[in-house]
This record gives C-alpha cells, sequence and structure tokens, in this order.
C-alpha cells in the first residue's frame, strides 16, 4: 500500500507548461488533479508511473459557466462544487444527482470531473450522466491545437478512454438544454457511495402539450461502457409520457442494454434493475421537463 | 455505609473522546522507536500449492532491506499451537501443525510464506516484489459440504480426513420428543462469511534487549494472554516478556483475541536483528486474514406440539474453518460456543446437536462480535417463525410460549441463565412498535401492493464466563480484576488486566469506583493495557467489562472504606468506624455529626505524604486488588430486537423502516454507553447480514480485499435504531450491571429476515441463507412466482 518511488514531481501553474511536460514525459507520466482513482491504484502498485504532473495549481481550470450556448465545466471542478453549483442545480441537475452520488464526501471534495471520465471506469457515476446531456471534452494537445470529442465516443472500454500521451482534457461541454428539458441520475449500489451495480440516466425534452420531443437514456454498470438505450429514448419521442409508455421504455433498455455477471450482481438481476429503474427515471426527468 | 453520589446511571460524556476526536489519540503506528525497522509478508498468492522454490537474493540485496525470512528459517521456532493456545473442548480434536512462515506448502491466498525487514515501508513493499515465489498448485478444497467427502483434498494430509472438530450433544429425549412432535420444522439455513473488520488493523512493534527481555506493543484484546503464550512460543523467561497495548486501539470486535503468526515473527526478528521491529496491516492483508467469521451450515429441526410448544430440536451444523492455523481459538472455538447457545432464550428440553467443523482453503475463522452464535441465532428464530407460520400462531406468542420463564434457568446443554424478562420485553418491543395496529395497517398495504412486514428475535447474551467454563475450555481465568489506588492527593488510579478499546472503561469504571469513594468521576483515572503495570486478566472479550471487571473495581474501591474511615476517625479525634462514615462529595462526614468532616484528599495525604498522621501501628498506602467472580456457571443479558420493513418486490431492495432494541444492562452504569454498544452492535449486524460478504471465486482468489468489495455500511445504509431499555438486574454482581458488548450482532439476521419474510407472505417466500442481499430477496420472489 506504498506506491513506488516516483522519479518527477511537477506542479505546473498552466495549460502551455503541462502540454510541454506531457511532450517531454508523457509515456512515464501520469496526471495528478483529485487523485481519487490514481492514488489508490498507484499504493496498490497497479500504476507505477515515473512522472507526476500535478495539475492543482494550474489556474482557470475549474470554472463552472454558460458561454456561447454550451456549459463549460473546467477539468479541474470537483464534484462537490457541481453537487452544488446554482447553475448547475437550476439547469443540469441530473449532472448534480449524479455528482451527489459519488463516494463519500473526502472523495467529492476532492475528485474532479475530467478525472473520472478519463479513468472510465463503467460503473461511474460522471459517464452516463454526462452522455445523456451529450456532452463533450475539449482535449488540448501538445501541438498547441485542440479537439473536441463527445463523451461516447471519447469512452472506449472499461478504464479506457482515447486520450493521447500527450493530451489534456481542459474542460467538458454540455449543450444548453432546449426550454421544457428535465434529467434525472438514479443508482443501485450495495451500500451508499459505492459503485453502480445499474445506474440510469435520462435527459428529455417535451413540447408545450407535454409530448416528449427528445429522450436521451444511458445506462450505467455495464459493459464495456455505459450503454444507450436508443430503442427504448426511441419509443418515448413524439408520445405522451404516460405509464404505460413509460414500462415499455423499461422493457426496451432492459433488452438492448447488455448486461453481465460480476461479483456485484448477476447479468438478470442487473436487466430487471434496467427495467424498473429507467420509467422511474424518465418520469423524474419529464417532471423536472415540465417545471 | 455506602456513598451517597450517584454517577452510576447517568449519562455523563466520555473521558476518553476529547483525546480521540481532536486527534490526541495514541494508537500503535503513531509510537516510533530510535533504530526501528519494518516488517512485511510475502503472502501466497494460490490458495493450495506447493512451494518448489522461494528466491530472496535479489530483495535480500536491495539497499535499506535488513533481513529476509523464509518459513525454512523459522521452523526451530516449532509449530505454533501448544496446549495452551489450542482450545481444550470436548468432543475430537485435530491440531494442525505449522509455523509462523509457511514451509513447503500454503494453504489459502494471503498465508505467509516470507518476511522482509526493511529501513522503511516503501523499501520494504519495493523488496517484498522482489522475492520470488514457484509453486505448484494444489487441488483446492473451499466448499465445506465437498471438504467432507472421501476424495477431497486434503489440507492435512496426515489427518486422514478434513475433519478440525467434532462434538455431538445431545440432551434430554430428543427421540421421543420428535415422535411427539404435532409439527416437524425442517430445514436449511445457511449463514455466509462475514465478520469484523476494526478500523485500526493488526500491527506490533517488539523491541528486545537481553537485559529486560521483549517488549511487545500489539494491538490486542488480551494482553496478558498474549504474554504467557508468547513467553512459552518464544522459549523466555515470562519475566522477559512484556506486552502493551497502545493507550488507543481503532476497535478489535474479536479479531484482536486470537494470537497471531506474524506477532511471533515480529519477536523473533526483533531478538534476531536486536531493532525494534514493526508491522502494520495494510487493509488487504486484513481483509485477507482476519475478521472472517460466521460460515455455518445448520440442517435444523423443531419439534412443536400443535399449542406452539417446542419440545425438541435436532441440529447438523457444518462450519467452514478456513485454514485453522490461529492460535487461541484455532477456528473452532467459535462454532462450538455457538453450538452451545444455539437454543438461546428458548426453553428446549430435548436437544441433539452435531457440530462438525471442517478445514477448507481459505482464511482461518477469527473471533467477531457475537462469538460463534452469529449463524445459530439466525438459524434457530427463522426456525421458531417457520413453526409458527405453519400453526398460523402469532410470532410473539410463539416466542413467549418458549421463551425462558423462570431465572435462574439452566439450559439443556447446561448453560446457566441468571436474570432476564422475556414477557417485559416483548411487551416494551411490541408497545413501540404499535403492533397491533401494525397488522391492520400490514393487511392494508398488502391490498394496495406495498409489502410490510415485521420480525422479531429474541437472545441471551453472554455477560462475562466464569472461571468455572473457562479454565476447563481454555486454561484461562474468568475473574475480573481491578487495583484501586489513591495517589498522595486523593485522586485515584484504578489498573485493569483488561485492554479496553471504545468500550468506554475509563468512564464507567471513574463513576463507578467515584460512588464507591464518595468522589467525583473527575478524581479517577484508569490505567490499563501494560502487563508490567497492571493485574493478570484475560482480557476485554465476552461482554466481560461491565460483569466482571467493573464489579472488581467496586470491590476494590469498597475494601478500602474501613481504613478510610479509621484515617478519619483518628484525624477527627473521635471513636468511629466504617458504618459512621458517609462518603460524600469528597469528604468522609460522620453521619450522627455532619459537621464533623475529613477530605478524603486529606485522608489519602495522611495515608502517602505524611503516614505519621496515620493511628498508631497502621500500615501506610490506600490501595487494594480485588479479584471478582461471580457466584454462579452464567450470567446473561436477555434481549428482544425487532424489524420492520417495507419490501419492493420488483428489485427485492427494502428498507429497514423501524429498528427497535429493548435490551437488557441489568443496572446500567453509563446509558449514553450502553447506547452506543446497541447502536454498533446493530449497525454490524445489518451490515453483516445484509450487506457483507467475504467472497472467495473458484480458484480460491478472494474477492474482497478492499472495502471497495467488502461492503460495510455506513450512517447513510442503516436504520435509526431505537433502543429501549428493560434492565433485570443480575443477582451476582455488586452493582446488577451486565455486560453489552458481545451479543448485539447476533440479533439482526433473524429479525430482519423475518420481517422480509413477514411482508412477502403474499408471495410465498422463504428466507433460508443470508446475506439478505436485494437481489437474493429479488431472485426468491422470482422463483415464488414461477412456482404459483
Amino acid at each position: 500500500m506504498y506506491p513506488r518511488a516516483i522519479e518527477n514531481y511537477f506542479a505546473p501553474t498552466d495549460v502551455a507548461e503541462v502540454l510541454t511536460l506531457l511532450q517531454q514525459h508523457g509515456e512515464q507520466a501520469k496526471l495528478l488533479a483529485g487523485g481519487q482513482s490514481l492514488m489508490p491504484l498507484m499504493k496498490l502498485r497497479l500504476a507505477e508511473p515515473q512522472t507526476i504532473i500535478d495539475l492543482n495549481q494550474v489556474a482557470a481550470l475549474d470554472d463552472i459557466r454558460e458561454e456561447n450556448g454550451r456549459l463549460h465545466i473546467g477539468a479541474l471542478a470537483r464534484h462537490a462544487d457541481v453537487a452544488t453549483h446554482p447553475l448547475i442545480l437550476q439547469s443540469y441537475p441530473l449532472l448534480a444527482d449524479a455528482a451527489r452520488n459519488i463516494g463519500d464526501p473526502q472523495i467529492r471534495n476532492r475528485g474532479t470531473i475530467a478525472g473520472s471520465l478519463v479513468h472510465a471506469d463503467p460503473s461511474a457515476d460522471y459517464p452516463p450522466a454526462v452522455m445523456a446531456l451529450d456532452g463533450q471534452l475539449v482535449v488540448a494537445k501538445a501541438d498547441g491545437g485542440t479537439r473536441t470529442v463527445a463523451l461516447d465516443d471519447f469512452l472506449a472500454g472499461p478504464l479506457m478512454s482515447d486520450i493521447g500521451e500527450d493530451e489534456l482534457v481542459t474542460r467538458i461541454e454540455i449543450p444548453v438544454p432546449a426550454a421544457r428539458s428535465g434529467g434525472a441520475y438514479a443508482k443501485h449500489s450495495q451500500v451508499a457511495g459505492d459503485f453502480a451495480i445499474i445506474s440510469v440516466a435520462a435527459h428529455i425534452t417535451l413540447d408545450p402539450s407535454g409530448i416528449c420531443q427528445q429522450a436521451s437514456i444511458v445506462v450505467g454498470g455495464v459493459m464495456p461502457k455505459p450503454g444507450r438505450a436508443g430503442q427504448a429514448a426511441g419509443l418515448l419521442q413524439g408520445k405522451a409520457l404516460d405509464a404505460p409508455l413509460l414500462t415499455q421504455a423499461g422493457e426496451a433498455a432492459a433488452e438492448e442494454v447488455e448486461t453481465e455477471d460480476d461479483v456485484r450482481a448477476s447479468a438478470a438481476y442487473r436487466s430487471q434493475l434496467i427495467r424498473v429503474t429507467v420509467p422511474e427515471v424518465v418520469r423524474q426527468a419529464s417532471t423536472r421537463a415540465g417545471e | 455505609m455506602a456513598s451517597a453520589n450517584a454517577w452510576v446511571g447517568q449519562s455523563i460524556k466520555r473521558k476518553e473522546d476529547r483525546r480521540l476526536l481532536v486527534g490526541d489519540g495514541q494508537y500503535l503506528p503513531d509510537i516510533v522507536l530510535p533504530r526501528m525497522v519494518v516488517m512485511g509478508f510475502v503472502r501466497s498468492i494460490y490458495a493450495h500449492a506447493k512451494i518448489t522454490a522461494i528466491d530472496t537474493a535479489q530483495a535480500a540485496a536491495l539497499p535499506g532491506v535488513r533481513t529476509v525470512l523464509t518459513g525454512a528459517d523459522v521452523k526451530h521456532l516449532g509449530s505454533v499451537l501448544s496446549d495452551m493456545s489450542t482450545p481444550n473442548l470436548p468432543g475430537e480434536t485435530k491440531r494442525p501443525i505449522f509455523w509462523p512462515l509457511s514451509i513447503d506448502e500454503v494453504k489459502y491466498v494471503g498465508d505467509p510464506l516470507a518476511v522482509v525487514v526493511a529501513r522503511d515501508k516503501y523499501t520494504l513493499e519495493d523488496a517484498l516484489e522482489l522475492v520470488d515465489v514457484e509453486y505448484d498448485p494444489l487441488d483446492i478444497v473451499l466448499d465445506p459440504e465437498h471438504a467432507l467427502q472421501p476424495d477431497a483434498p486434503r489440507l492435512y494430509p496426515d489427518w486422514g480426513d478434513n475433519v478440525l472438530y467434532h462434538q455431538h450433544i445431545p440432551a434430554g429425549d430428543p427421540d421421543a420428543a420428535f415422535a411427539q412432535a404435532d409439527l416437524v420444522v425442517k430445514e436449511r439455513f445457511r449463514c455466509h462469511r462475514t465478520g469484523g473488520q476494526p478500523m485500526e488493523t493488526r500491527g506490533c512493534l517488539a523491541m528486545y534487549n537481553p537485559g529486560e527481555g521483549l517488549t511487545l506493543w500489539l494491538t490486542t484484546q488480551r494482553p496478558h494472554i498474549k504474554r504467557h503464550l508468547l513467553a512459552e512460543y518464544l522459549n523466555i523467561p515470562h519475566s522477559q516478556m512484556r506486552v502493551i497495548m497502545p493507550k488507543d486501539m481503532g476497535g478489535a470486535f474479536g479479531t484482536k483475541a486470537p494470537l497471531y503468526r506474524e506477532e511471533l515473527l515480529a519477536c523473533h526478528l526483533a531478538m534476531k536483528l536486536r531493532r525494534p521491529v514493526k508491522w502494520v496491516e495494510n487493509r488487504q492483508e486484513s481483509l485477507m486474514n482476519v475478521g472472517q467469521g460466521r460460515d455455518q451450515i445448520h440442517e435444523l429441526e423443531l419439534a412443536v406440539k400443535k399449542d406452539g410448544t417446542i419440545i425438541g430440536l435436532r441440529d447438523r451444523i457444518l462450519a467452514d474453518c478456513g485454514d485453522a492455523r490461529t492460535a487461541i481459538y484455532v477456528g473452532f472455538a467459535m462454532p462450538f460456543l455457538g453450538a452451545m447457545y444455539l437454543i438461546n432464550g428458548y426453553d428446549i428440553p430435548n436437544v441433539d446437536i452435531d457440530l462438525t467443523c471442517v478445514v477448507t482453503n481459505k482464511a482461518c475463522l477469527t473471533p467477531s462480535r457475537a462469538f460463534g452464535s452469529f449463524a445459530g441465532r439466525f438459524a434457530l428464530d427463522r426456525a421458531v417463525e417457520l413453526a409458527a407460520r405453519a400453526l398460523d400462531m402469532d410470532p410473539v406468542e410463539i416466542r413467549l410460549k418458549n421463551a425462558i420463564k423462570t431465572f435462574p434457568h439452566v439450559s439443556a446443554v447446561g448453560v446457566h441463565v441468571d436474570s432476564g424478562d422475556f414477557p417485559g420485553s416483548f411487551a416494551k418491543a411490541c408497545a413501540a412498535l404499535d403492533y397491533d395496529n401494525f397488522r391492520k395497517e400490514q393487511s392494508e398495504a398488502w391490498q394496495n401492493g406495498r409489502y410490510l412486514g415485521v420480525g422479531f428475535s429474541m437472545g441471551v447474551e453472554i455477560s462475562g464466563v466464569p472461571s468455572e467454563v473457562l479454565v476447563p475450555m481454555e486454561r484461562q481465568p474468568g475473574f475480573g480484576v481491578a487495583t484501586v489506588q489513591f495517589d498522595a492527593h486523593g485522586k485515584v488510579q484504578v489498573a485493569e488486566g483488561d485492554s479496553p478499546h471504545g468500550q468506554g472503561h475509563e468512564t464507567t469504571i471513574a463513576q463507578v469506583v467515584a460512588d464507591e469513594l464518595g468522589l467525583s468521576p473527575e478524581d479517577i483515572y484508569v490505567t490499563y493495557g501494560d502487563t508490567h503495570s497492571g493485574p493478570f486478566a484475560a482480557g476485554t472479550i465476552g461482554s466481560r467489562g461491565a460483569s466482571y471487571t467493573l464489579s472488581a473495581a467496586v470491590l476494590a474501591a469498597r475494601a478500602l472504606r474501613p481504613k478510610m474511615a479509621n484515617i478519619a476517625a483518628h484525624l477527627l479525634h473521635i471513636e468511629a468506624g466504617e458504618d459512621d462514615f458517609v462518603f460524600r462529595d469528597g469528604y468522609a462526614i460522620l453521619i450522627r455529626d455532619e459537621s464533623q468532616r475529613v477530605p478524603i484528599a486529606k485522608i489519602a495525604e495522611v495515608a502517602l505524604l505524611s503516614p505519621t498522621e496515620l493511628p498508631p501501628g497502621m500500615e501506610a498506602g490506600l490501595e487494594h486488588t480485588s479479584h471478582f467472580e461471580a457466584e454462579t456457571a452464567g450470567m446473561h443479558s436477555c434481549n428482544v430486537h425487532a424489524a420492520q420493513v417495507e419490501v419492493f418486490p420488483e428489485t427485492g431492495e427494502y428498507k429497514i423502516v423501524r429498528y427497535v432494541a429493548v435490551d437488557d444492562a441489568g443496572q446500567p452504569i453509563n446509558p449514553m454507553v450502553v447506547r452506543g454498544q446497541i447502536h454498533g452492535g446493530v449497525a454490524m449486524g445489518i451490515g453483516n447480514a445484509c450487506m457483507e460478504e467475504f467472497i472467495y471465486d473458484e480458484n480460491g482468489q478472494q474477492l474482497t480485499t478492499t472495502l471497495l468489495d467488502y461492503h460495510i455500511p455506513s450512517s447513510l445504509d442503516l436504520p435509526h435504531i431505537e433502543t429501549i431499555e428493560h434492565n433485570v438486574p443480575s443477582p451476582h454482581t455488586p452493582l446488577g450491571s451486565k455486560g453489552k458488548g458481545e451479543g448485539t450482532p447476533g440479533m439482526v439476521p433473524a429479525a430482519v429476515a423475518n420481517a422480509l419474510e413477514d411482508a412477502l407472505q403474499p408471495l410465498g417466500v422463504k428466507i433460508t441463507d443470508l446475506p439478505l442481499t436485494p437481489e437474493r430477496i429479488w431472485k426468491l420472489i422470482q422463483a415464488a412466482q414461477s412456482k404459483e
């Protein structure tokens, strides 16, 4: 439970410096943000980086604001900040729900949104929530350029994401929801704050008469990464979200999202949780959309 | 005459808490000695394998590494278990031969096979990775029923089978009882592997010099017992062996009662290297090696008359003891006591209990709060529930019909129960739950598609174990002991031989001694943990604090009063004895003329600082040691717990809406401390019953070696725990007090399971296995529905 010695520790103060360091040390370096995944991995010696680049001194990487029709969340925004930020509570409650479900207060005070997304644990809370909101990651490259990638594409598999050795996620962007939109997130776990057995994030936009215009439903706790319940969401579009339809959506989601057995739960139980939880979460999302 | 202060019964704040809350606690890892080195283990990655080669050269060559030893290097120390460190129980016992490090063969994942000593923990872990071990895997046995098969792989080939211990406990005429029964309930119950996981892991620090000998700071519940076992094993004079439990220890829950192989090695290495050697177990090692308890299968039958009277019980118990290589308890002492306590609060006259303890390729069972009886309590209180249902009888009624009614009571298998009141406890539990109305609410809920249920359990919990039982069983005394000693300034030191670590002794002993001597708890300080400064005692185990140790403190304090009165009379120039004085508010006060009084501080000053003022011929000093032994073969606390739940059948998830614990502390010394014990016990019981499980895969790899996977509940996962006192003072302790630490978790699994099954009555679900995970409940519902 004591990490292997590291050769270098850097604490750069701006993004350009981080990128330069990544260029020099990328292959052997790990970025330290909140450390909530990296430090346990290092203590277990599952990660043995030679170089640590500590991001905590980098200025302005933790901003949360709306700009040009998009919500910008700085890479270093802590879970506790996301869970309590007035703008997020007001317009993106789904995200606050997810942040509030992560770990315990100590973890939420240190852990960061970009750290969680790059770590790509399929049972973590953020990925399904950010996917349901069609979130994208803005990635700075060592050559000075940036690229923007949808989280759907960024997540490659369990603990695998599309990040280069010389790249840094600088922020998360989420489109400002249309009027009459709402989202919700729910998790089933064995104890509070644990990783999900199944989690469900849903984001719904209604028209003035209450008909569903747009829906996205994402299921976490499945392999190799959170799964979109596209058919379930499709069922909702253009319809009033009554109870039979929601039940149908739950069935469809349970059918289309593949589940696996692991130490936490069986595949069959996971499917059942999807079946039961999708209607509940969609109902809550649509209630919020109507408010 | 007794003192007139009444600190007993008051919920004063704990003396311990200030230092603990502000970070001034003094734990084992805080102790740092000059020239200290640290120790760590190479542990088996196979559940069962021959060790074909160990290459330690690279590790030994790493700068900062002091030594690397393997099993061959410690074989000369001899096998760990002696007569002193093996339970001496009736029945057939086999004793594994093993060394502090495994030699040639490993028997579970985590089995220590080499030890590295280094200058710091970082170097240590680097070196551990450099030890190269070659294994030749062997067939494994993980399931206790498989272990009994003739063709099962053997852990100890010379045994001829995998049976560690077997005991048949008959009483009365069970065959006749079953022949006369109107109803026989027969069910198989399985309790999984779960137990205790203290916040502070194990650890020790050994220091040696040839003059004084060996000093071992150790996270232990039993410093004196460890001392004599260590001296025996290390072959050093008892006078050269000192064990100290640090001032504070982050919990134990039974896991720090055994003698462990790692502790022996720390001592050996300190002697060999002439340097202080420290070991602090990490969480993975802890989850791999200790706290694994319970793990029993019960095939239980009840013979019941149609009026609900239980006239007979048969139980075939199979306990999975793991590798059985932990001294003192050896994996089978817990199931044995569980079998003896199986019938518990029920008065069942005809009994046939057959206990088989087997070894498997898993970690050895260690004690966990509710010592051995968690599984049996679940099985019996579930079976009683099934009987009630079969007879269409109320679950409270059937329990009252069969509960022990007259005290003292001796159970069919010989357990002495001194005092209790089950009808009174049930009445309070039912009143708290508004039980009669609840049944109406439940019917209405069922009609509305909601599933509410209530479940009860009852228990007789150990309140210390007397010498009469412990001496033959474990070669150790059960008495409580305390030395009460005035200092020269009128303050009182109480030295005990136990090692409290959360039980609140510093507060509760201060309260009782304050009352006996007319002082305030502020005036009393309690010391413990060091075998060289406290009296010999069995340790902090089995709820013996409030029953035995505290009673000894009361008696020792009382024994000082005649001398105090004599000194006071002398100072007042009057003729008077103990009965003429009351000790109150810091004074010895003459009863017939309260203006005649002497400060107790003055009495102490005369006894110690200015003995020239003592009555002529009186010996200086003011101290006494008492050994308290209850005049009974068993003291117990009789309790009733009830859980009320709502189940959500679509997912099997449920909410414990209420948890009511009606508990008997005899005479609570500090009701807040008692409540704390019950809260902690219920929390542990809920964790064990509902969430926690040590899981091994088919290769014997433990999958739950981090707290991410071994799910201990937090406050967010627990219901509000309602505690209700129903105290029946023990006739055998000076204050009537009873121990409350040990038994509580054992009350929980049946209460919750009975409530879940009650809620799901319309769906026809029967619960026989733990843990009560939502998935298990959901599967039971699915199975019941597919049957329809």
